[in-house]
């Protein structure tokens, strides 16, 4: 019976290596856009048209022309709104376009994705290492005492009460709307030292994503250790900062990139794509009964 | 110099390949250049704009507030931007460029504006009613208006309420929030501020066919009680 079901899983996990990394990526990217796809419904409407299209017909997804078209719709849609719309958004343009010029070759796909996860932080880590705020602690801070979407952590984590949560956000709301000058925000004794760790790892982290990424062609130890850094890194982000949008492209780019003797970091992605869903469990619901 | 056909098949292949392969990448840096200018420049906030600038300062679209007034003789109104202004409101809010903020401020100037809410000290619940197109007493100057927008009473210590009003003058501020971590102090800081002339009168002197003093003359005060 044990060995039956070791065999199985043996096959699968084989099945799942020789998967070649162009279809994969190029079905997950269309799960992405139709779940986390623009939220705009002249954006929406034909992105998601498409999607359907390409998962129903699978050899369409391996077109070159049909992911230009899905560039084209999304770059149609973005670029007016590139002031308002989330970075991810943009990414997924690119993306999109990577993916209509690699359909033809696998190392083109990995070259691709390689650059674009690598230039994605550098710029991350540039904007975070030249705000003041950032470095001292504070951006995490105020983020962990007032974001919805820090909330599970705040809780379970840093201890924060969701009483205070919800009194720091209307105190955030009476400012920004000019009601009151000034508040001040209650937090947790863990909540200080808890941010500037994070603010510590987050600074370091997407450094050394941008450097191994961005170096891996020409130093063995950025090759060996780049999707080390990039699993960690999606592993501890996300599930405080649920944005499983940007974790999905994120692991799809990194699946994309792994070459033909990295099956075990192939793997690991695809489990952290799938794995990202329980980051959106209400767990603060679950584990604290409130 | 002269290139062979070769040569030339030989170049354009080169180029295709080179394209098809930081295509994708010099788009993303060539954006980011671009955020990362706009950003010192004109205020782009770090989160928005393709800079991957997001979760780096607490100084995103959601954090800042922009606020218009409308001057008008000795009163001063807080303006609620009008629901299809929105987009252009929150666009102003991230990117509080000279030129975005003028194109807002442009089409509230041509609008015309009545009170929406009388804030009696200390209450504040005085509703009033909506344009009424007699004040005007000519059907086109309202319908060339494109819609009327609402104005919040902003002085509470005025005892007349205007029902419709001219503004001479529009101001927008844009506000930004600061975090201090060592007090736990949120506060909200003016950005930058900007002002541009009421364009609505114009708009009624030509329409109507009468000169502008004649018109300014027989609508004054613009706040029409």
């Amino acid at each position: 019976m044990l060995q039956a079901v070791t065999r199985r899983l043996e096959r699968a996990i084989h099945e799942l290596h020789s998967l070649d990394p162009r279809d994969v990526s190029a079905r997950l990217t269309l799960l992405l856009l139709v779940l986390y796809g623009p939220g705009y419904w002249d954006l929406s409407v034909p992105t998601v048209m498409l999607a359907a299209a390409g998962m129903t017909i699978p050899p369409l997804a391996r077109q070159p022309y049909f992911w230009g078209a899905l560039t084209l719709i999304q770059a149609v849609g973005v670029i007016p709104r590139v002031y308002v719309i989330d970075n991810h958004k943009v990414l997924m343009v690119y993306w999109c376009l990577a993916l209509s010029l690699s359909m033809k070759s696998r190392a083109l796909l990995a070259h691709h994705s390689r650059l674009l996860i690598g230039w994605c932080f550098l710029f991350a880590a540039y904007w975070k290492a030249v705000t003041p705020g950032f470095v001292d602690g504070s951006f995490l801070h105020f983020t962990m005492l007032t974001d919805t979407r820090f909330t599970g952590f705040a809780q379970i984590v840093a201890g924060i009460d969701a009483g205070v949560l919800d009194e720091n956000r209307s105190a955030l709301r009476s400012t920004v709307s000019g009601d009151v000058a000034s508040a001040r925000l209650l937090d947790s004794r863990f909540a200080g030292p808890l941010a500037l760790s994070m603010t510590l790892w987050t600074l370091v982290s997407e450094v050394l994503i941008a450097v191994t990424f961005l170096l891996s062609k020409w130093i063995r130890l950025a090759r060996n250790l780049r999707h080390v850094v990039l699993a960690q890194f999606v592993c501890f982000t996300y599930p405080v900062a649920t944005v499983v949008g940007f974790g999905w492209l994120l692991t799809i780019m990194g699946y994309a990139q792994t070459g033909r003797m990295e099956g075990r970091s192939r793997i690991v992605f695809l489990g952290l794509f799938l794995a990202m869903q329980l980051f959106l469990v209400p767990w603060e619901r679950l584990v604290l009964g409130k | 110099m002269h290139l062979s056909r070769q040569q030339l098949a030989r170049f354009s292949r080169a180029q295709r390949r080179s394209l098809q392969r930081f295509l994708p990448v010099s788009l993303l840096v060539g954006v980011a250049l671009l955020h990362h200018w706009l950003v010192i420049k004109d205020g782009l906030t770090q989160w928005k704009g393709g800079g991957f600038g997001m979760f780096s300062t607490v100084d995103s679209g959601g954090t800042r507030a922009i606020s218009v007034f409308a001057k008008c003789g000795e009163w001063n109104f807080r303006v609620s931007i009008p629901a299809d202004l929105r987009g252009r409101r929150s666009l102003a809010k991230r990117l509080p460029s000279e030129e975005i903020v003028q194109l807002m401020l442009k089409d509230l100037s041509r609008r015309v504006w009545v009170v929406e809410r009388y804030h009696a000290v200390p209450r504040r619940q005085t509703q009033l009613g909506p344009l009424d197109s007699l004040y005007l007493s000519h059907d086109d100057l309202v319908s060339a208006g494109r819609g009327a927008g609402r104005i919040e009473e902003w002085r509470p210590d005025s005892t007349a309420v205007p029902s419709y009003v001219i503004p001479v003058r529009f101001e927008a501020e844009v506000y930004r929030l600061e975090y201090d971590i060592s007090a736990r102090t949120i506060r909200r800081t003016l950005h930058s501020s900007y002002s541009r002339p009421g364009e609505r009168l114009e708009i009624m002197a030509e329409l109507a066919g009468l000169p502008l003093s004649q018109l300014a003359r027989n609508l004054a005060p613009c706040c029409k009680p």
